[in-house]
């Protein structure tokens, strides 16, 4: 993972995370296929539960599954990345399908991000997903300033506070009802040390 | 005077006031033939003549007029649901005196939704939520407007933590659906997956 960034990668992604007024970026290749297929057959063995509250969202999540040694990557990934020394918060996996969504408000009421923290979003779906929807939105001040789309193996970076939301749009029923129309996500939360 | 395009008589069941009352998961009614006959078409034709911008964001992606209406039929259509004789009416069906209305037409393609919430703005003051449902060429499939049943926890800051459907209102043409606005009249329009929803939508004010 890490390893498969050249520092001059690490200098563009650096300067293109920096370059955003709110620090974010996202970019391809993070993960191969085979290490994303062994992610979804691990967090499924360990299973989902279904999160169903209309007001805040709709989705499966797995938040007990501790993979350290990927966490600890990540981070020392996002840490390169951001310039920031930083330890590993909550983690969640995250699966969504045809109707699942999750409003800012499902990230409002979770514990709030602290200042100078970040979320970094692992994509490890299997396949693109075939419908419309899906991206994670990150809101400022009731501005959209970036957006995550679902792209598989890709991961994205973005620094929080207590004043950025992120919501997840509706995924439409054009998805069709196979495997490749789970979108898989890892959340974690990435603290300053 | 008599309504150009409302049917009063339907309106002014005195037996509404006790549905609106008794129902649940919070105040609502459902009143089919609404409109005279042929004007369920006729606002149609018309909306289909007013520009429709198209609108995506958190919870909600579809088409929509302006805010305020242009074409002479909608707009006469608006200055008719906000006449004396109409909140004359709906003061005694839901106990509420109203003043004025926005009304909006709202148009849903496969693929649209609006995702659930309350309309509940404490500074904008909505007190009732109405959709009008119109003719349309093809028929509808989704597009129900579902009703949320709330649970919430006295404990926890009154937050909500449980929510069941309690009510699936199908779209059908010339039905009006009216609910009281609050804290909890949560609410969703499934998105539609065949045909086209169309609507006259807003809210009427104290």
């Amino acid at each position: 993972m890490s390893a498969g960034q050249t520092n001059d990668a690490i200098a563009e992604l650096r300067e293109a995370y920096l370059d955003m007024p709110i620090p974010a970026v996202q970019w391809g290749g993070v993960i191969g296929p085979s290490t994303a297929a062994d992610l979804r057959a691990r967090v499924a063995a360990s299973g989902y539960r279904s999160f169903d509250l209309a007001h805040r969202g709709r989705y499966d999540v797995n938040d007990w599954l501790l993979d350290r040694d990927l966490f600890a990557t990540l981070a020392a990934l996002a840490g390169e990345i951001s310039g920031a020394k930083l330890t590993v918060g909550r983690a969640r996996f995250v699966r969504s399908v045809r109707g699942s969504y999750a409003l800012t408000r499902d990230d409002q009421t979770s514990a709030p991000f602290p200042a100078g923290s970040l979320e970094l979003t692992l994509d490890f779906s299997a396949a693109p997903l075939e419908s419309t929807g899906g991206e994670a939105c990150y809101r400022h001040r009731g501005q959209t300033f970036f957006i995550v789309k679902p792209a598989p193996l890709a991961c994205a970076l973005v620094a929080r506070s207590p004043t950025v939301f992120r919501y997840d749009r509706y995924i439409s029923h054009h998805a069709h009802p196979s495997p490749t129309s789970e979108l898989h996500r890892l959340r974690l939360e990435l603290l300053s040390a | 005077m008599t309504p150009r395009f409302i049917d009063l008589d339907h309106l002014g069941d005195p037996s509404l006031a006790l549905d609106w009352a008794e129902s649940a998961p919070f105040p609502h009614i459902i009143l089919d033939d609404f409109l005279r006959a042929g004007q369920s078409k006729v606002l149609f034709d018309a909306l289909c003549e007013e520009a429709l911008v198209d609108m995506r964001d958190e919870i909600y992606e579809c088409e929509a007029t302006a805010v305020a209406l242009t074409h002479p039929t909608l707009r006469a259509f608006h200055d008719e649901l906000t006449s004396d004789a109409v909140r004359a009416r709906l003061r005694v069906l839901t106990g509420k005196e109203l003043t004025r209305a926005d009304c909006r037409g709202f148009v849903y393609r496969p693929g649209h939704y609006l995702l659930p919430h309350s309309d509940h703005q404490e500074a904008v003051g909505r007190a009732v939520a109405f959709a009008l449902y119109l003719d349309t060429p093809e028929a509808v499939t989704g597009g129900e407007l579902e009703l949320f049943a709330c649970t919430r926890d006295v404990d926890a800051n009154d937050e909500i933590v449980a929510t069941i459907t309690a009510s699936l209102i199908e779209p059908a043409p010339s039905r009006i659906v009216l609910f009281e606005v609050g804290e909890i009249s949560l609410h969703q329009i499934r998105e539609v997956t065949a045909g086209v929803r169309v609507s006259l939508s807003g809210w009427f004010y104290p």
